[in-house]
């Protein structure tokens, strides 16, 4: 207990030397107290024994089938060790990746829903201290199964001849990327509040990071994202190793075992996996422990949010700088002729690639940064409370729209520069298609706007329902009135254009000039349903602005008028009754 | 701390708030808790002094459990002043965790831990090492009768022994401030008069306790001052004989035996401006009546020097319950009213 407490205690006895675990001892996991709890409950001998043997079994049956049949087939001992490295990564990963994963975010529910995380919250430990607990805790049984592999991995490593500074520096890899998982899991558990569906989605989104994303994303421009995964490294580290050299000329997912392009830098696949998931443990850390601090606090701080948006947008552009500088090609998404063409419209499509998956992400960051209206007149009670007219901009209870507008303004920066350097490199004169990017920042700075207010507004659930009926009917209905009339025109792009999702394709696309033939019809549908749609979200965001300003006035009133009678004393007040 | 178990030894005499002079362990200040529209807590205002049990009493949805959870910094208030021990309570959560002991009500265990097992977690994370975090196990144990139970797991322990593990478990740090939300639901009488008895020698020690309940005649065997609540507002405070002389002073029904003509007392009665709904039972006349033990005494003067024979003159005292149930009876009409 600190002198502090002490001192405020002059007449109570402390009749204990004890002292809370400093948050260097909770560090250590063997002397922290929450993995001690796991590591007894999760290890006790009769619960594990199944996992032991299925995870001893399997490995085994692996191991020595894929050696058995490589020797009868003449390979020699060293090659046939080294060729099944790769599958004992993926037994380990499916351990401790999708296995864990799971366990950690049912485990943090569980205990969510059952309240004992509360007792957890209430001792002395900090909160850092409690998430190391939980994130090595939660998945002992994943380590003590990860243990298990061990012994084969010595048997390939010293037949194979594996050298141990690959060894080390595969699994230094793959541990961060566990980590990371981990950590996921834990905000994930401290947000969801199903246990069975926390550990499904956790592990399905593992398996989409790692089987789906690095084929998907790396054929759209943002290749960044592989690096989530433990591929890259594996690529750089292990292929060499067995004796595969990828040609990063022809797949694209290939590419990311060579170097990483960065502005004008160049890094490791290594180096760039760990800075990149380093980032996002420190971004899941700081949701857990702000959750951990306070069950109703936003998993984000606005200026956290703001700086994460930021980050991205030097990362997203940063990957793709070497291709829209023409400094190198870049990859092809599918199997097409190299030609200058080709290039200009994988090159000129990353600006849309770019906006809708920023967008994509403000709606993560503004779903966690918008204040609900509860919290709303809280905000407003509580600043009334200390002199203030309203919570601080920056609050988590605040609902400053300039806020959200600064959002927009990062967002759109860094489209603007996205478009000025594809447009400086001659891209969109290649295509003689040109984008009107002034058009199309401005109308991606609109729609991100209409998204904050839209939350703000109408609240998550609302805004999900405004999302399927006014931004994808339209669409649905624009495909059904196409295929009714066998044709595309101004109905089409007007129904269309009602729709933000399409409206933001839309904006991009240039006027024809006159007297063209039947393809600028089309264009000239898309231009004007792009006017059309700017037309119609302009007038939503003004009837959400106003809709806005009307909740504003009411909870003003309702706080201030509250906050004038709190002022006047009450007969049945709470005033001690006299000795 | 006497470490014993509670019922092996004579009380220990109680500890009076009153006559200490020491600085409050817990400190309220304008407490505002709201739940969208809804507020919770409404501007509460509370002292407890070191060896002070303070029962919070009150209907469901009072605004007891939310009060509670912010004391236990589970939740964030709308806004107040809270200082524990002198701490800021918002300002210094993790200093104030040492301080405090909260019990929530249905408290659960942790089902695949052992009970020793759950309570060394705990013992552990504030800060006991080797064997004195063994011994303090073991003395919790005892301390709420089960020691015999500690090698169960605690999915298998029933409702009343999982309240008294909880029980142990927050008596574990020896906190100064003791939050219990509905202790005693799932108890069966023994443990209650232990849970009694335990909280009695924890007061003597100088600790604070808050307990709450909906069922005052509950609270009334153990507090030393009771706080009744209702949507939100803490409607009286004080001692427990003072807050029920207070709302018997307000409003307390009285039975008058008068030896003849009757009538004509049920009409005089009638007319007394501190008199309402005079009736006619048996031999008896009850009335409800408004004012203090002076104005009772006036009244009786007045009947006699009216001419009436008063063969008996009794107030009724109502039950804690009764008492209760009138005193938020009013509120609703006062909130009707307005």
């Amino acid at each position: 207990m600190s002198a502090a407490i002490e001192s405020a205690l002059p007449e109570i006895d402390s009749p204990t030397l004890r002292r809370a675990p400093t948050l260097a001892e909770t560090l250590l996991p063997w002397r922290n107290p929450v993995f001690r709890r796991f590591f007894r409950s999760r290890l006790r001998f009769r619960k594990a024994i199944f996992w032991y043997l299925l995870t001893l079994i399997v490995t085994t049956f692996v191991v020595s089938l894929g050696y058995t049949l490589q020797i009868n087939r003449s390979q020699p001992p060293q090659a046939a060790a080294r060729n099944l490295w790769i599958s004992l990564l993926v037994i380990q990963g499916l351990i401790l990746m999708v296995k864990g994963t799971g366990a950690v975010s049912a485990g943090l529910i569980q205990d969510r829903i059952d309240r004992t995380l509360d007792y957890q919250r209430l001792t002395p430990v900090s909160p850092l201290g409690n998430l190391v607990g939980y994130l090595f805790g939660l998945p002992v049984l994943e380590y003590a199964m990860f243990a298990l592999t061990l012994p084969h991995l010595a048997f390939i490593a010293v037949i194979g001849n594996i050298p141990t500074g690959t060894l080390v520096s595969v699994y230094c890899a793959f541990f961060v990327c566990v980590v990371l998982y981990h950590t996921m899991g834990i905000a994930a558990g401290m947000v969801m509040r199903r246990w069975v569906l926390g550990n499904m989605l956790s592990m399905l989104l593992v398996l989409f990071v790692n089987l789906l994303l690095p084929s998907l994303v790396s054929r759209l421009g943002l290749g960044f994202f592989q690096y989530l995964s433990v591929w890259p490294v594996i690529g750089q580290k292990v292929l060499p190793v067995v004796g595969v050299t990828p040609s990063p000329g022809g797949n694209p997912f290939l590419s990311i075992f060579s170097d990483v392009p960065f502005y004008v830098w160049s890094f490791s696949p290594f180096t760039f996996t760990l800075l990149l998931q380093g980032a996002l443990i420190l971004t899941f850390g700081v949701m857990a422990v702000r959750r951990w601090k306070s069950s109703t606090r936003h998993s984000l701080s606005k200026p956290y949010a703001l700086a994460f948006l930021a980050g991205f947008v030097v990362l997203a552009i940063g990957n793709v700088w070497p291709f829209v500088t023409r400094a190198e090609p870049p990859p092809l998404p599918f199997p097409m002729q190299n030609t200058e063409t080709a290039v200009a419209l994988v090159v000129g499509g990353l600006s849309y690639v770019y906006a809708y998956v920023v967008w994509i992400l403000c709606l993560l960051l503004f779903a966690i940064i918008v204040p609900s209206h509860q919290h709303y007149v809280r905000g407003i009670r509580r600043a009334l409370k200390h002199g203030r007219s309203s919570a601080g901009r920056w609050e988590d209870d605040s609902a400053s729209l300039a806020v959200y507008a600064i959002f927009a303004a990062v967002a759109v920066g860094g489209l603007a520069i996205l478009l000025r350097e594809v447009s400086a490199a001659g891209f969109f004169e290649t295509l003689g298609e040109p984008i009107r990017s002034w058009r199309l920042s401005l109308t991606f700075a609109l729609v991100l706007f209409y998204s904050a207010l839209l939350f703000q507004t109408l609240g998550l659930r609302r805004s999900v329902l405004v999302v399927l009926l006014v931004w994808w009917v339209p669409i649905l209905a624009m495909i059904v009135l196409a295929a009714t009339t066998e044709s595309f025109g101004k109905l089409h792009a007007a129904v269309q254009s009602l729709s933000p999702l399409a409206l933001l394709f839309m904006s991009g696309v240039a006027k024809p000039a006159p007297g063209s033939e039947v393809i600028d019809e089309e264009r000239a549908a898309l231009a004007l349903g792009a006017d059309i749609g700017l037309a119609v979200l302009l007038i939503q965001t003004a009837a959400l602005w106003i809709k806005w300003r009307r909740h504003v006035a009411s909870y003003d009133a309702l706080c201030r008028s509250q906050s004038e009678l709190e002022r006047v004393p009450t007969p049945s007040g709470n005033a001690p009754l006299p000795a | 701390m006497n470490i014993a178990p509670a019922t092996q030894e004579p009380p220990a005499p109680r500890f009076d708030p009153a006559r200490s002079q020491a600085a409050p362990i817990l400190t309220i200040r304008n407490l505002r808790v709201d739940y969208g529209h809804v507020t919770a807590v409404d501007d509460l205002s509370l002292t407890l002094m070191p060896g002070e049990i303070f029962g919070l009493v009150g209907p469901n949805g009072a605004g007891k459990t939310s009060t509670i959870r912010v004391l236990a910094t589970l939740l964030e208030p709308t806004y107040g002043e809270v200082t524990v021990a002198g701490l800021d309570l918002f300002e210094a959560p993790d200093a104030a965790h040492d301080i405090i002991g909260y019990m929530p009500d249905l408290a659960p265990v942790i089902p695949d831990l052992k009970v020793w097992e759950f309570l060394d977690l705990y013992a552990h994370s504030h800060g006991f090492r080797g064997r004195e975090r063994r011994e303090r196990v073991d003395e919790c144990l005892e301390r709420v009768r089960l020691a015999d139970k500690r090698n169960v797991y605690g999915r298998a322990l029933s409702r009343g022994m999982m309240q008294r593990v909880v029980l142990a478990k927050t008596l574990l740090h020896r906190p100064k401030l003791l939050l219990l939300d509905e202790p005693a639901s799932g108890m069966d009488p023994i443990a209650r008069r232990d849970l009694r008895l335990i909280l009695e020698e924890l007061a003597a020690d100088g600790a604070a306790i808050l307990v709450s309940s909906h069922i005052l005649s509950e609270l009334s065997d153990m507090c030393t001052s009771v706080g009744i609540m209702h949507r939100g507002r803490l409607l009286r405070h004080g001692r427990i004989d003072d807050v029920v002389s207070a709302i018997e002073a307000e409003s307390a029904r009285i039975r008058i035996e008068i030896t003849h003509d009757v009538e004509a007392a049920v009409g005089w009665l009638g007319g007394h401006p501190n008199v309402a709904d005079v009736r006619v039972d048996g031999a008896s006349v009850v009335l409800e009546f408004r004012g203090n033990r002076y104005d009772r005494a006036e009244l009786l003067r007045a009947l006699v020097a009216e001419g009436f024979a008063v063969s008996a003159f009794t107030p009724e005292r109502s039950s804690i319950e009764s008492l209760l149930v009138s005193l938020i009876g009013e509120e609703h009409h006062d909130v009707g009213g307005d």
